[in-house]
């Protein structure tokens, strides 16, 4: 206590601290009186220089810093603006071009903090702006310097997912030279574009265009591919993680299968076919799909009676049903791209769809009958009775923009609807299509005209909601609201196609919780900064790419695939990198070796090592200050967070200001 | 009153195309060409909605209100409208299709009759009592001499016009004292 009001007083270090508070346009000084900041600091103790600046950030403005540190003899900086997210590295780059330590800079964000929430409030924004500079300088005064560390990385990446936008990011990491292991769930790469007919907005053929990029992948030497396996643990850190991949048990030697499938033909066990929206039956023995990489059968264990036909029929003798352990694989890598995908809305959600009526299928299911190997070989017939529809309904928004279900758009459902319903419409001239949608969001290069040709053929668009399907006879009645006649409406149709959500994939946060990533409130990854980090993760060395950051066409999966391709190169291709200093270390001394902060320590960055000392695993430690917090002697202290300096935070926070 | 969509009646959207309205189909509902129209707010004449129920080949709900005749023709819409769909010329498209099947409202078979007879859509008569009043020469118009009627007439006779817009050979323009040049 004593203590404590002692400090009160005063500061006890007589550093030499430049405050700098930016305007950032009317950004910040729109809601906060810069002025009364820039004098209220001038005040303060240790306080040399005060000044403030349209934008801080900018080339000018950073050289005002400079100059201060070469002439003023400031030691400390302290810059009042924005997110240290984005600015905080620019501003210790400054400081890392004087003579000045880049870690005795501390940033203050009243935008974040005071400006955009307090907007309506100018004054109250402003006194909290001024506690927070309080604080920010009186933390300043207790900086201390630091230095980098350096850790090695291994030029090798994971690829967790062999959809299309694994696919690219890991050709895109073996053609420039790193070893890429894919790890890929399903018997197959090629992920849900595999199952597509056509692509938009240039209908070309889905297979032909991801076929030679499978090809490509298995052909790459440096390309280790692990299908029908799934990860199971990681562990390490930025620059060496140690991954451990279960491979399932496939009966086949993949050795010795050359994909012939023979086996499936005797193999008398019918089993509903996934890669068919299980529209059509495959067999317990199979291989994915007809361009399936690798081209190799797998038995499905659940659904096996092991009569052995097929063991008899393989000539090359490669089936064997003897049940073992799965295998576990384990390698290190320097990176490691997710790029898990998404799943579907599940349409059952939603009763008034419907869905249970047989001629009520989601957009995937007609888009397997369009296609030429699909369970109809390309015909669109109505499910319950085999006819061919005349009049075909296309509902929007199935799932998506539903604050009940998902209150965000998927994207991509406006330009394949119309898809579907432009080939359809080439096909059969005579069908009638009809889409019911709320907006139309046709937003990619060329996807305009794609639905001014869909509108030219006769498609017939209508906005509102449908609320209902209802089955009268053998059809089905499609209510809803035209909102152009401001009338209620109802088609009478054949076919219902339900245009349902892109989801986060269900093994989501499984896979988050291995990997110490995060999922924001849809389940999606969450990548660190929406614009200027699309692909970084909270964990450095773990990229996340395509449809598992959120829903993505085919275009943009494969860009962020190579987004993600390029950061893990960069990352890699010194063999070294530089990370912060913000590390915790143990006071040897203090520690009474009870281990608190070892069984706390999220990150396992905390061992009891061989000389019974505690050690801090510095690539591991993410700085969060658990053990510092939890250590009953005190004997751990959080580099750049440390009691004092935290204390003299609080201290500011908690002294009146007038 | 709820509509039932249930057959693929193109009948009407090929006929407005036939007699003009191409590019109907362009049309995806922005609603500039209503928000524009100087009719709009005053009649049933809702442009928008007419291009929408012809695509969806609802022939009875804008032959029934006869708002297509309320339009002005400013050609406002057609000028602004950002997919060029042309909606002045969908509306001439379905008065051609409303003529056929014989419903014109009167104003406009009056206005028919004028031009027959008179060259005119409206009456000079009064214009001419005035010009004669202060020595002013007469305009030449197309109603100013006889041989300039009888090429109209031609022309309006070898059309299935005559029939369509019910000319008559007896006819007498009403309101001379109404409409003119003051």
């Amino acid at each position: 206590m004593a203590k404590s009001q002692i400090e009160k007083k005063e500061l006890k270090n007589s550093s030499k601290i430049g405050v700098y508070v930016c305007h950032c346009g009317t950004n910040i000084a729109g809601s906060v009186d810069i002025k009364e900041i820039v004098n209220f600091s001038k005040n303060l103790q240790n306080v040399k220089i005060v000044r403030e600046h349209m934008y801080l950030c900018s080339e000018q403005g950073q050289n005002i810093i400079k100059d201060d540190i070469a002439k003023e003899g400031i030691d400390r900086i302290v810059a009042a603006c924005c997110s240290p997210r984005t600015h905080e590295e620019i501003f210790r780059k400054t400081l890392n071009s004087t003579n000045l330590n880049k870690y005795l800079y501390e940033q203050v964000n009243i935008r974040d903090q005071c400006s955009w929430p307090h907007f309506k409030d100018k004054e109250n924004s402003t006194k909290k702006a001024k506690q927070l500079v309080k604080s920010g300088i009186y933390r300043a005064s207790e900086l201390e310097p630091l230095e980098d560390r350096k850790l090695s990385v291994l030029k090798s990446a994971l690829v967790i997912g062999g959809g299309i936008s694994g696919i690219n990011a890991a050709l895109d990491l073996a053609r420039g030279g790193y070893k890429v292991y894919i790890v890929e769930k399903n018997p197959s790469i090629g992920g849900k574009m595999a199952q597509l007919d056509k692509t938009f907005p240039t209908n070309d053929c889905s297979a032909c265009i991801l076929a030679p990029m499978m090809v490509e992948v298995s052909n790459t030497p440096n390309i280790e591919l692990l299908t029908y396996s799934e990860i199971e643990d990681v562990l390490g850190h930025i620059g060496k993680y140690r991954v451990t991949v279960r491979k399932k048990q496939t009966f086949v030697d993949w050795k010795k299968c050359n994909g012939c499938g023979e086996c499936s033909i005797v193999c008398p066990v019918k089993v509903d076919n996934e890669f068919n929206c299980n529209m059509d039956k495959r067999k317990a023995i199979y291989t994915q799909f007809e361009q399936a990489i690798p081209m190799r059968a797998v038995v499905d264990k659940d659904k096996c009676v092991k009569c052995k036909l097929c063991v008899k029929k393989c000539q090359l003798g490669a089936i064997d049903l003897t049940e073992n352990e799965d295998e576990f694989l384990e390698f290190e890598v320097g990176s490691i791209i997710v790029t898990t995908g998404y799943d579907l809305f599940d349409p059952n959600i939603k009763p008034e769809y419907d869905y249970e009526h047989p001629n009520v299928i989601t957009s995937l299911e007609l888009e397997r009958m369009m296609c030429a190997s699909g369970p109809t070989k390309g015909e669109i017939l109505r499910p319950s009775d085999g006819r061919k529809p005349q009049t075909l309904s296309f509902v929007q928004c199935v799932g998506s923009r539903d604050e009940k279900t998902n209150d965000y758009c998927s994207r991509i459902c406006c330009t394949y609807s119309i898809k579907h319903a432009r080939l359809l419409k080439e096909k059969y001239p005579d069908m009638d299509i009809y889409m019911h949608y709320i907006d139309l969001r046709c937003f990619g290069k060329g996807y305009e005209e794609y639905y001014r040709m869909a509108r030219e053929k006769g498609i017939k668009f209508i906005r509102g909601r449908i609320s209902q399907v209802d089955s009268i006879a053998d059809r089905l009645e499609v209510s809803g609201d035209d909102d152009t006649l401001g009338e209620q409406i109802s088609v009478i149709a054949d076919l219902v196609v339900l245009a349902v959500a892109m989801e986060s994939s269900k093994d989501a946060k499984k896979l988050a919780n291995i990997l110490n990533i995060s999922t924001d409130k849809t389940g999606f990854f969450k990548e660190i900064h929406p614009k200027l980090k699309p692909v970084g993760t909270d964990s450095d060395g773990i990229f996340i790419a395509g449809a598992c950051q959120g829903p993505k066409e085919i275009p943009d999966a494969i860009s962020q695939g190579k987004a993600a391709a390029s950061a893990a190169a960069s990352l890699m291709s010194k063999g070294e990198i530089e990370i912060e200093p913000l590390f915790a270390q143990i006071m040897e001394d203090y520690c009474a070796k009870c281990r608190t902060c070892e069984s706390l320590c999220t990150y396992k960055a905390i061992k009891y090592n061989e000389d019974n000392k505690m050690e801090v695993d510095i690539a591991l430690c993410k700085g969060c200050g658990v053990c510092g917090a939890s250590c009953p002697s005190g004997a751990i202290k959080s580099n750049h967070f440390t009691s004092k300096q935290i204390r003299m935070q609080i201290m500011a926070l908690t002294e009146a200001i007038i | 009153m709820k509509i039932i969509l249930n057959n693929n009646n193109k009948e009407l959207v090929n006929k407005v195309m036939e007699y003009g309205g191409k590019r109907v189909y362009e049309c995806f509902q922005c609603g500039m060409c209503a928000s524009g129209c100087p009719v709009a707010s005053d009649t049933e004449h809702k442009i928008k909605r007419t291009m929408h129920q012809v695509t969806l080949g609802l022939e009875e709900q804008i032959m029934d209100k006869k708002a297509i005749w309320l339009c002005t023709t400013c050609f406002m819409c057609l000028e602004r409208c950002p997919q060029n769909a042309e909606p002045t010329e969908v509306v001439f498209a379905l008065r051609r299709v409303s003529a056929e099947n014989g419903i014109i409202p009167e104003a406009q078979i009056e206005v028919a009759n004028n031009i027959y007879h008179l060259g005119h859509a409206v009456t000079v008569e009064k214009g001419i009592k005035l010009r004669n009043k202060v020595n002013a020469p007469l305009l030449k118009t197309a109603g100013s001499d006889k041989k300039y009627i009888d090429e109209i007439q031609k022309l309006i006779d070898s059309t299935h016009s005559y029939s369509l817009l019910r000319i008559e050979k007896d006819w007498k323009p009403k309101r001379d004292d109404v409409i003119g040049c003051d």
